[in-house]
Formats: structure tokens, C-alpha cells, sequence
């Protein structure tokens, strides 16, 4: 209660500053006065009596202020004081600043960068509405690793199931793209109809998949990408219902999805057809229905969680009905794999990611530190003058304001510079980032790294100059005016001293972190690979088109090239393979 | 004898509410009254007063009313906020 009527006494004074003041005025006179007539009556001269008043009453202004600061009026004014007398001592020790304003920029600045390519993975959720129940269904593998389901497994799960409200599988698709330009060839997905709504995101022109098109021989229909949309369509509105060319086949366009859109299963994704497996023929196993190849998500039901699901599924693999026979390679019996995707997306770059995190969090204490300690410096060069400001009637925590303002002045400075370091970071991480570090679009200097930065800037204002302040305000005057007492020197570098010990440890520490990681780099490149890539180039070729449906054609084709490549002059020897040495997955 | 102390802040600001509990008083009254109150005992600062009243104006223990044509202030207590500790 106390608090509101300090508030709002407060608002009145900052408010109606100058009827206060007279009124103050007009108050204060009014006392003189009366006070001198009392003298008056009590047999003093006129004159008198009023010197007399005015020396007993003290200086008026010295009330006045002192009622000032009652009210609270003062610490607005001191403030702004503060701001410009701060402003004024730093264009005048230009070369302190710089370096101060340095230091503090790139600690800032390289903490903002690292925390704006940390945070969507680590800490943002999935771009998607009720991303923490979009959950990663898969299969289990012989020496326990996931596996990819099968169609049949996933129509099972769908009509067995009561956990989850909607799932969809997923395979990649890479048509070419038949045009009177350059034919191209894209990334894409064949899905469910359900796969936009498991993730909860729907075209933004046109419409979504419907359940009745995914059919075997079903209506031959594609979603675009915004990025596709402009890029080869030139943004044309009248889209839906165009027909393109996809590997010889004519598709109709039905939507295009937002560009907000992130596909976080297969980011590089720029349209989608239906995947149209036959739904009947369960019992022919030589089928692609029967293969393990596609991705499978989920969205819970509200109020369920991950383990009740797998629990569930655990059920339904130990009981197969007569509608869903299963043969022994996709038996389900041991169970399945429920993850949430967030983490599936992120598990593998997470502790990397925090390793770094933690790294430039050090840098930044270096940095803090390494300020601290010059303003505690300056602190001892400025003791004359904190002295004088204390005999003049400065309170302690006046001079702890007036530093604190000071140091959150340099630190906004170092902020404001840190927030180029930081684009430029940004940057830098974008373009050497490599291609499997997830959600890498969204890695930018945007609203939530910006609150961070201010955040991260503020405490540090506070933090560095805390101790330099609380230092150079607990002087007695007399010492400080002196210019002389060899104890507080000692003290000083005491403190100093032990700063510099943080620092250098700091220091090495992530130094030594750094040159460890160097070291195990090298040792890995040094790895022989057993074979010499020196003079070797690869290339991806992929048939596209009706008429290599004939596996005797398609050979023919892929036979013809390859003598054409062996014929290229410069080439010592070409040939075929499946998949690269060292190529991963 | 009058009797100069040191007083405390509260010491003041107690007595300052006691002059003001016996009725509206400009600032002058209330030194007044806190002579008074005293028995001439202790003499107050001038100067200590206002700031001292201002502070429990500001905190709420007192409120002021605009004065009258000589332009003083009138001060009385708001009932009930100094018993709600």
C-alpha cells in the first residue's frame, strides 16, 4: 500500500514540477514569516527578527532540496545528471572508452551470434502449432538401431491405434522438372494426404491433400514450396490448376505452401505428392508396401505422452489381427520407437552445440572480467574527485548510481557495437555451417536475440560496475582528498591482482578446450581413407521419363554413358556405383 | 532548560504526527505543536522539518490541503493508513 502512495506522490511531484515548487516556495516563506512575527511580538526589532528567522531556519534551498529528494523527484534529474556527466567523462578519456567499449562489443557480440544459432534448436520449439506432440514413429532394427516402416505397418498402426490424431509417412522424391527451360531436377517428398496436417501447417493459396486422392491410380496432384512458387513460376497467382511436368508425367498444382513454412524432416523439400501405395494386396510380400523406406510422424492426442504411445503400439505389436498379417521382417515384436521430433531434429548436434554455447559464455566472463578490472583503475584515478563529491553531501548510494550509470552507459556502447559483431557472426556461422545442422534458415538476428542481446548488456553493465562502484564510493573523504594512504593501494591491487588471476585462467581454459578440438580434427583428417581422391571426381546421374519403365532401356542408357564418359579424353577410367566410400548414410 | 538532541528520524516523524493528530496545522503550527507536545523540552531544527514532512507526505502518513489566502498548507492525518501496520 505504502508503495502505491509513494507512486503516485511521485507522479504528482514529476507531473506538476513546478506548481510543486511554488507551492514548496510559498510554504517555506510563509513559516519565515510567521516565525519572524512571533519574534516580533516577542519584543524584537523587525529587521531583526527576520535575519534572525533566516539563520535559524537554515538555507532555504538546502530544505528545498532536501524536500526534492523526500519526494523522489531527484532520482529522475540525478539520473539524466548522471547520463550526461557520464557521456561527458567518456569523450574525455576517448582512449579508456575505445578499448572498454571493445572488449565489451566482442564479448557481446560473439555470445549474441552463438545464442541466435543455438536458440531454435535448443531452445525454440518446432515451427508448428502443438510441436511438442508431433512425435517420430519408427521401427526396430536387429542390433537396435531405428528403422524405417513399412506401409503396410503404418496402415496397421493407423487403424489399431487410439493415441494419436493424425500420422502420415514420408519417402523423398526427385522428379525432374520438365519445362521450355533447363529441366531441373528438385528435392521433393512423396507423403500420406495427412502429412501437412500431422504437422499442423496448411497451403497458404490453394488447398491440402485429401484422403480420398491417396489411392493407388489417384489423381496426379503437387504442392509447391514458396521457393519454388517464385522461383520457377515467377509468384503466378493463377497457379492452382496449372499443369507442370514431372518425369514425363503431367501434375496439377494445388497449393503452395507458406513461406514462413520450415520442413523439418527434409528442409530442402520443394514439393509434395501423394505417395499412392496400394492399399490392398497385403498378403504379396514382394511389394514396396512390404519395404522398410518411409518416415513416419504422428500428432498425440491431447494430454498423452510419448510413453503411454509406445506402450500402446507395445500392445498392438504383441496382438496382430487377421486383417494385418505381417511377415517376419516387419513382425513388430519389438515394438516400436516413440520420439518426439523436436528432439529427434536436435539430439545430434546438442551436446556439440552446447560446447560452444558454454565456450563464448567463457568469453564473455574474459571480457567482463578484463572491464571490471580497467574500471576499478579508473575508480583509483577518480578518487579526488568522489571525495569532493561526498564533503559536497553525496550520499553513498549516490555515487553508486552515478557509477552504475556509467558502466551501463559503456556497456549499452559495447552492446550497440556487439550488435554488428554479431550480424557479422551470423554471417560467418550461416556460411560455415554445415548442411545437417538443423533449422539453419531460421539462424538470424531476429526479435528473441535482440531481447537476449539487451538482456546479456544490461547485466553486464551491472555486474562490471557493481565492484568498481561499491569501491569507489566506500572512502572516507578526508583519505581520498589527501592523495596519499598506502593502504588502499594495497587493497586495490589486492583486488586487481586477483581479477588478472581470473582472467588468465578463463583464458586458458578455453584456449586449452580450443587447441584439444584442433588436435582431434587433425588426427581425423589425418585418417587414411584408403583410397587416393585426388583425381577423382563424382557425379549423380538419375533416368527420368515413361520409356525407362523398361529395365532393358534403362541399362542400355546407363551402359551408352558410360562409354561415353570413358571416351571423354583426360578420363583414365569411370564406373558405376550405388553409393560412395565415406559418403554416410 | 531547552534541551538540544540529536533526534532520530522516527523520534521526528512520531512527533510529527502527534502534533498533526490534534488537528490541521500548517508547517509552522506543527512546530508549534511539537514544542508544545514536548513542554518546550526540545527544540526542533527548522530546517529538519519540512524535509521530515514532505518524506511522510510522500509515504503517506499525512495529506495536505491547499492553503488558504496566506498561503500556507494546511496538513492533516489520513485516518486509518498510520493503523494499518
Amino acid at each position: 500500500m505504502r508503495f502505491w502512495s509513494r507512486f503516485r506522490s511521485w507522479l504528482r511531484a514529476t507531473l506538476w514540477r513546478s506548481r510543486m515548487e511554488s507551492e514548496m516556495d510559498a510554504e517555506l516563506r510563509f513559516h519565515l514569516q510567521a516565525y519572524a512575527k512571533d519574534l516580533v511580538h516577542s519584543g524584537v526589532a523587525r529587521e531583526e527578527a527576520m535575519r534572525r528567522a533566516q539563520i535559524e531556519f537554515g538555507g532555504i534551498e538546502l530544505v528545498k532540496e532536501e524536500g526534492r529528494e523526500a519526494r523522489g523527484v531527484n532520482l529522475l534529474q540525478s539520473l539524466v545528471q548522471d547520463l550526461r556527466y557520464g557521456a561527458s567523462n567518456m569523450l574525455r578519456t576517448p582512449g579508456f572508452t575505445g578499448i572498454t567499449v571493445l572488449t565489451l562489443a566482442l564479448g557481446i557480440g560473439a555470445t549474441t551470434a552463438i545464442f541466435s544459432a543455438v536458440n531454435p534448436i535448443l531452445f525454440e520449439s518446432l515451427p508448428y502449432p502443438h510441436a511438442d506432440r508431433i512425435m517420430m514413429i519408427s521401427d526396430w532394427q536387429h542390433d537396435g538401431s531405428r528403422l524405417d516402416v513399412t506401409f503396410h505397418t503404418y496402415r496397421e498402426l493407423l487403424e489399431r491405434n487410439r493415441s494419436f490424431e493424425s500420422m502420415a509417412v514420408t519417402k523423398p522424391w526427385r522428379p525432374a522438372l520438365i519445362s521450355t527451360m533447363q529441366p531441373e531436377r528438385l528435392d521433393g517428398q512423396r507423403v500420406s494426404a495427412m502429412y501437412f496436417g500431422v504437422l499442423g501447417v496448411a497451403p497458404v493459396i490453394g488447398r491440402d491433400f485429401d484422403p480420398s486422392e491417396d489411392q493407388l491410380n489417384g489423381p496426379r496432384v503437387v504442392i509447391l514450396s514458396d521457393g519454388l512458387w517464385k522461383r520457377r513460376f515467377a509468384g503466378d497467382r493463377t497457379i492452382v490448376g496449372r499443369q507442370v511436368t514431372l518425369d514425363d508425367d503431367l501434375y496439377t498444382v494445388i497449393g503452395v505452401m507458406p513461406s514462413a513454412f520450415e520442413n523439418v524432416l527434409a528442409p530442402l523439400a520443394e514439393l509434395w505428392s501423394l505417395l499412392q501405395y496400394d492399399t490392398r494386396n497385403i498378403t504379396s510380400l514382394q511389394t514396396r508396401e512390404w519395404g522398410h523406406h518411409l518416415r513416419m510422424v504422428g500428432q498425440l492426442r491431447l494430454g498423452l505422452n510419448s510413453e503411454q504411445a509406445r506402450r500402446e503400439f507395445d500392445t498392438i505389436a504383441r496382438h496382430p489381427v487377421q486383417e494385418f498379417p505381417r511377415p517376419a521382417w516387419a513382425s513388430l515384436e519389438q515394438g516400436l520407437i516413440v520420439n518426439s521430433l523436436q528432439h529427434d531434429v536436435t539430439e545430434n548436434v546438442r551436446p556439440a552445440l552446447l560446447a560452444v554455447l558454454g565456450a563464448v559464455l567463457l568469453v564473455l566472463v574474459i571480457a567482463c572480467v578484463n572491464v571490471t578490472n580497467l574500471l576499478l583503475a579508473r575508480g583509483v584515478r577518480r578518487r579526488g574527485e568522489f571525495a569532493l563529491r561526498t564533503a559536497l553531501g553525496a550520499g553513498r548510494s549516490r555515487l553508486v548510481q552515478q557509477l552504475l550509470t556509467e558502466s551501463l552507459l559503456l556497456a549499452a556502447m559495447g552492446g550497440v557495437a556487439g550488435l554488428a559483431v554479431a550480424q557479422l557472426g551470423v554471417r560467418l556461422l550461416v556460411a560455415l555451417s554445415p548442411s545437417e545442422l538443423p533449422r539453419v534458415g531460421t539462424i538470424g538476428v531476429n526479435a528473441t536475440v535482440l531481447a537476449f542481446g539487451l538482456c546479456v548488456t544490461t547485466l553486464i553493465g551491472l555486474g562490471v560496475g557493481l565492484i568498481p562502484a561499491l569501491r569507489a564510493s566506500r572512502h572516507d573523504p578526508q583519505m581520498g582528498l589527501r592523495e596519499s594512504s598506502q593502504r588502499t593501494a594495497e587493497t586495490h591491487q589486492r583486488a586487481r591482482r586477483a581479477l588478472v588471476v581470473a582472467e588468465v585462467g578463463l583464458a586458458l581454459v578455453v584456449l586449452v578446450s580450443a587447441g584439444l578440438l584442433l588436435r582431434s580434427l587433425e588426427r581425423l583428417f589425418a585418417i587414411s581413407p584408403g583410397l587416393d581422391p585426388s583425381r577423382l571426381l563424382t557425379m549423380q546421374v538419375q533416368e527420368s521419363g515413361r520409356r525407362f519403365d523398361d529395365d532393358s532401356v534403362r541399362y542400355r542408357f546407363f551402359a551408352q554413358a558410360l562409354e561415353a564418359v570413358r571416351r571423354v579424353p583426360g578420363v583414365k577410367a569411370a564406373a558405376f556405383t550405388s553409393q560412395l566410400p565415406l559418403s554416410g548414410t | 532548560m531547552d534541551k538540544q538532541l540529536d533526534l532520530l528520524q522516527g523520534t521526528l516523524d512520531l512527533l510529527i504526527l502527534k502534533a498533526v493528530s490534534l488537528g490541521q496545522r500548517h508547517g509552522y503550527g506543527v512546530l508549534l505543536g511539537i514544542q508544545q507536545i514536548s513542554k518546550d523540552r526540545l527544540e526542533i531544527q527548522q530546517g529538519s522539518l519540512y524535509p521530515a514532512l514532505y518524506r511522510l507526505e510522500h509515504q503517506g502518513w499525512i495529506a495536505s490541503e491547499g492553503g488558504e489566502s496566506d498561503a500556507s498548507c494546511k496538513r492533516n492525518q489520513k485516518s486509518g493508513i498510520a493503523w494499518r501496520r
